[in-house]
C-alpha cells in the first residue's frame, strides 16, 4: 500500500514527535501552561501570563493561579492508562497533565500553617483538596502593592485525563493542527459534585489553554515537502498523519 | 521507526524535479582543449530542462530524456600552410617596346595564420540516473539527487552540424587572405576532414558532459535547528526542535514508487 | 568574392614583396637613394644607397639589362634610437648597398619577404622614386584578390585604369594545375603623360601587370580605394 495512495504527498508524525513539538512549544513559551492575577504574577512574561483577580464586592479581587505541567498525548490506539470514565477511540487523543490551582487566602492568620508552595513544594498536611475557612469575615485589605507576594497562597495539583480530537485550523497565515477537548476527568475527588465543578473548570482551562496549541502543518513534515492537506490531519494508528497536493 | 515520515509519489517528484532544474539556471565554463590536430580555446554554456522522473527502489531517481542545451564558442589557429603548400609565383619576363625585356623576381607566397572564431548550439537528450545523497553542512540538513556516473552524451547530428558550421567559419576567417580563393574548398575540406567527427567528440564530450554529470538537484533542506513557530510577540519568541536524524529513500509502496524523506527530532 | 583595397594592397608609394619598383638609369652619374617605410618618401633623411651608372662599354648595341636589388627590413636595438613602444627599430636595407650598371640599364627593387612592412624607394634626384614615377620606370604589382580594380594617380594627375582580376574557381586539381601555370604570364599597361594604354586590362587571380611609365608627371599606381575621392572596387568573379 503506497503512502501517498490517491495523494501526492503524505506526512506521518509519530507520536514521540507530537510530543516532543508539543514541548518545544511549551518549553519555549510557558506562558502559555501559566496564568495567574497579579499577586502570582506580578506581569505578563514568556513564563506566565497575568490575568486579572475575580472581583468580588467587598475586595479587591480574589488572587489565583492556574499552572499546567506540558501535556503528555496517547495518540490512538491507546497506550498510556486512562481513568475508566474515559475512553479513547479511533482518531482520539488523551492528554495527561498535572494541574496546579492556588488562590491567595488573605484572611489566613501569619501564625497558621502555610497552604502549599505555589512555586510546586508541597507542604506536609495538605491534600490536593485544598482548605476551607469558615467563618472568615475579616475586611480582605488592598494589596496592589504587593503584586507577586501572594501572602497567604494555598495550592492543590490535580491530576487531570482528557481525551479530544485534532481539528484543522490556522496559525501565523499557516495551516495548522488544533488539539479540541471532548472529555476531562479528575481523579479522586469527593463528593462528585464537587469532582463536576472542578471538572468543568478544568475543561473550561483547558480548552483555553488548547486553543492557544496549534501546530504548523509545516512543523509536521518539517517543511520537507510543500504539503496542502486534502486529508486529515488526522490520527492514525499513534500517530498524527495528512496527505494532500504537492 | 523515524518519527516523521514525509513522501512524495513519482507526480510530486516530477513536479519537484522541473522547479528545481529550472532553478538550476544556465552553467557555463571556458578552458583550452584540442579539436583534432587545433588547439582551442573555448566558452561554453548548458541550460538543463524537461526529464521524466522514474523513482527506483531503493536509492535512485532515473531522469530520461534530460535535455541539455548547449553553446560553444571556439576559437582556433588556423596556419592555412598545413593544409595547402605555398603558392610559387615563378618569374614574369615582359617586353616593354622600345626598352626590353623586364622581369620580376618569382615570388613565394606564404600563407598566413588565421583566428578562426565558430559559435555554435544545439541540444542533446540524455537519461541519467541520481543517487539520493544525505548531508549536514553549515546546520543544514540536505537531500539531494545527484547524477551518478559519467553519462555517455550523445551529439548525433550535432557533429555534422558543427562541422558544417566549422567549416563556413574557416571560410569565413580565410576570406580576406590574398589568393585563398582557388585553394577554399580545398582548405575547408582538409580542415573539416582533420577535425572529423572524432575531433569535435572529443573536444563536445569532456567539455560539455560536466553540465550533465555531477550535477546536485536539490530536493529537499531541513535546518537541523528548525523553526516550529516563528517569533511572534515579545512573549512568544521562536520555537524549534532539533532535527537528530534525517534519512532518505525510494520506497516501492505498490502500486506506487515514493520518495520519503525520514526524521528524528528532540525538542 | 569581393576584394577590397585593404587585402588587395595595390599602392606603388608601398612596396610589399608582390611588388616591385623599376628604374631605367639612361644617363651615367651616381644616383643616391634612400628605403623608407611607406609614407616617409621626401622626408630630407640621408640617402646612403647608390646606383652607379657608368657608361656603356663599347659602342655596339646590347640589351637592357636588370638589376634586382633585394631590400629587407633588419630589426635593430641601438642606442636609444627608438622608443619601441612607439615605432619599429630598425630599417630597410638593400643586398647591396652600391650597385653599378650601364647606361640604359634598369634597377629593380622588390622585397622577397612577405614581412617586409611597406616601402618606399625614395631618391635623391627626383626622377628617382616609388612615389613619384617619372620616366623610364615603372611598377609591378601581383593581383591576389579577384574583382574590378580601379587605380589612380595619388599625386592627381588624372591618372586612372582598371584592372579586372578573374577568379580561376579551379574545380578539380586540373584547372587548379592549369591556373598555376598561367601565373608565369603578366599584362603590360604602358603610361605616357598620365594615361593608360590599355586604360582596362583583364588578367586572372595571381597574374602581374606591369605599369610602365614612359613619361610624366611623377604618377602614382594605387588603388582608387585608398585615394580620398577614389572610386570604390566592386567585386566580380
Amino acid at each position: 500500500m503506497s503512502l501517498t495512495e490517491t495523494s501526492e504527498v503524505f506526512v506521518a508524525v509519530e507520536e514521540s514527535a507530537l510530543n516532543d513539538l508539543i514541548t518545544a512549544v511549551c518549553g519555549t513559551r510557558p506562558h502559555l501552561l501559566n496564568y495567574g492575577s497579579p499577586a502570582f504574577v506580578p506581569g505578563s512574561s514568556v513564563s506566565a501570563t497575568q490575568m486579572a483577580p475575580i472581583p468580588f464586592p467587598g475586595s479587591p479581587g480574589l488572587q489565583w493561579s492556574v499552572r499546567l505541567t506540558t501535556p503528555v498525548l496517547d495518540l490512538f490506539k491507546q497506550d498510556q492508562t486512562l481513568p475508566p470514565e474515559l475512553s479513547l477511540g479511533a482518531g482520539q487523543f488523551s492528554l495527561s497533565t498535572k494541574v496546579r490551582l492556588c488562590v491567595d487566602c488573605a484572611s489566613r492568620g501569619r501564625n497558621e500553617p502555610p497552604g502549599e508552595d505555589p512555586k510546586g513544594h508541597d507542604h506536609q498536611g495538605h491534600d490536593h483538596q485544598g482548605h476551607d475557612h469558615p467563618g472568615e469575615d475579616q475586611q480582605w485589605p488592598d494589596d496592589r502593592d504587593d503584586w507577586g507576594k501572594a501572602r497567604n497562597p494555598m495550592c492543590c495539583t490535580l491530576d487531570v485525563f482528557a481525551v479530544g480530537h485534532l481539528v484543522s485550523t490556522w496559525a501565523g497565515g499557516q495551516r495548522a493542527v488544533g488539539f479540541a477537548l471532548d472529555a476531562v476527568e479528575i481523579v479522586d475527588i469527593e463528593p462528585n459534585a464537587l469532582e463536576s465543578v472542578i471538572e468543568c473548570l478544568l475543561t473550561m482551562v483547558l480548552r483555553s489553554v488548547l486553543a492557544t496549541l496549534s501546530l504548523p502543518v509545516t512543523a509536521l513534515e518539517l517543511g520537507a515537502f510543500t504539503l496542502t492537506p486534502t486529508v486529515g490531519p488526522l490520527i492514525d494508528v499513534n500517530r498524527v498523519l495528512a496527505r494532500g497536493d504537492f | 521507526m523515524s518519527e516523521i515520515i514525509a513522501a512524495i509519489d513519482e507526480a510530486a517528484a516530477q513536479q519537484l524535479f522541473d522547479t528545481e532544474v529550472a532553478g538550476l539556471g544556465p552553467q557555463s565554463t571556458s578552458g583550452s582543449s584540442s579539436l583534432g590536430p587545433f588547439s582551442v580555446s573555448y566558452a561554453v554554456s548548458g541550460t538543463l530542462s524537461n526529464g521524466t522522473v522514474d523513482l527506483i527502489a531503493p536509492a535512485t531517481i532515473e531522469i530520461a530524456d534530460l535535455r541539455l542545451d548547449w553553446h560553444v564558442d571556439l576559437t582556433f589557429q588556423l596556419d592555412i600552410g598545413d593544409f595547402i603548400p605555398d603558392i610559387h609565383i615563378p618569374q614574369v619576363c615582359i617586353h616593354i617596346p622600345c626598352v626590353g625585356t623586364v622581369c620580376t623576381p618569382s615570388i613565394d607566397i606564404v600563407w598566413p595564420t588565421v583566428t578562426v572564431p565558430v559559435s555554435f548550439g544545439d541540444y542533446l537528450l540524455t537519461t541519467v540516473d541520481l543517487g539520493v545523497a544525505l548531508s549536514l553542512v553549515a546546520g543544514v540538513w540536505k537531500v539531494e539527487g545527484i547524477v551518478q556516473g559519467v553519462p555517455s552524451l550523445q551529439f548525433g547530428a550535432s557533429t555534422a552540424a558543427l562541422l558544417a558550421a566549422i567549416g563556413l567559419a574557416v571560410s569565413a576567417a580565410v576570406a580576406w587572405v590574398p589568393l585563398i580563393g582557388p585553394f577554399l574548398a580545398v582548405l575547408v575540406g582538409a580542415v573539416v576532414a582533420a577535425i572529423g567527427v572524432a575531433g569535435l567528440t572529443g573536444l563536445l564530450g569532456p567539455i560539455i558532459t560536466p553540465f550533465v554529470s555531477g550535477t546536485r538537484f536539490p530536493i529537499t533542506e531541513i535546518p537541523a535547528l528548525f523553526e516550529v513557530l516563528p517569533a511572534s510577540g515579545p512573549f512568544d519568541p521562536a520555537v524549534f526542535v532539533t532535527v537528530d536524524s534525517l534519512g532518505a529513500e525510494v520506497q516501492n509502496n505498490p502500486p506506487e514508487d515514493e520518495l520519503v524523506v525520514l526524521a528524528d527530532i528532540h525538542p | 568574392m569581393r576584394s577590397t583595397a585593404m587585402t588587395e594592397n595595390l599602392d606603388s608609394r608601398a612596396l610589399r614583396n608582390t611588388d616591385c619598383y623599376g628604374q631605367r638609369f639612361m644617363k651615367p652619374g651616381t644616383y643616391a637613394y634612400a628605403l623608407a617605410p611607406a609614407g616617409a618618401a621626401g622626408a630630407g633623411g640621408e640617402f646612403p644607397y647608390v646606383v652607379e651608372v657608368v657608361e656603356r662599354a663599347g659602342k655596339r648595341e646590347r640589351d637592357m639589362q636588370q638589376t634586382i636589388v633585394r631590400v629587407r627590413f633588419v630589426k635593430e636595438r641601438h642606442g636609444e634610437c627608438c622608443d619601441e613602444r612607439y615605432a619599429d627599430p630598425g630599417r630597410f636595407v638593400p643586398d647591396q648597398e652600391r650597385v653599378t650598371v650601364e647606361a640604359g640599364d634598369m634597377v629593380l627593387w622588390n622585397s622577397p619577404d612577405a614581412a617586409t612592412r611597406p616601402f618606399v624607394v625614395d631618391g635623391q634626384k627626383e626622377f628617382l622614386g616609388s612615389s613619384a614615377l617619372t620616366n623610364e620606370c615603372g611598377y609591378t604589382h601581383v593581383f591576389r584578390t579577384p574583382g574590378e580594380h580601379e587605380y589612380v594617380d595619388a599625386n592627381g594627375s588624372g591618372l586612372r585604369g582598371i584592372v579586372r582580376v578573374a577568379d580561376p574557381a579551379p574545380r578539380n586539381a586540373e584547372e587548379l594545375r592549369a591556373w598555376q601555370a598561367r601565373l608565369g604570364e603578366g599584362a603590360l599597361v604602358m603610361i605616357n603623360d598620365a594615361r593608360p594604354e590599355p586604360a582596362e586590362v583583364e588578367v586572372v587571380l595571381g597574374q602581374t601587370v606591369f605599369f610602365a611609365v614612359v613619361n610624366g608627371p611623377g604618377v602614382t599606381i594605387t588603388d582608387a580605394a585608398l585615394v580620398a575621392g577614389g572610386a570604390t572596387v566592386t567585386g566580380a568573379a
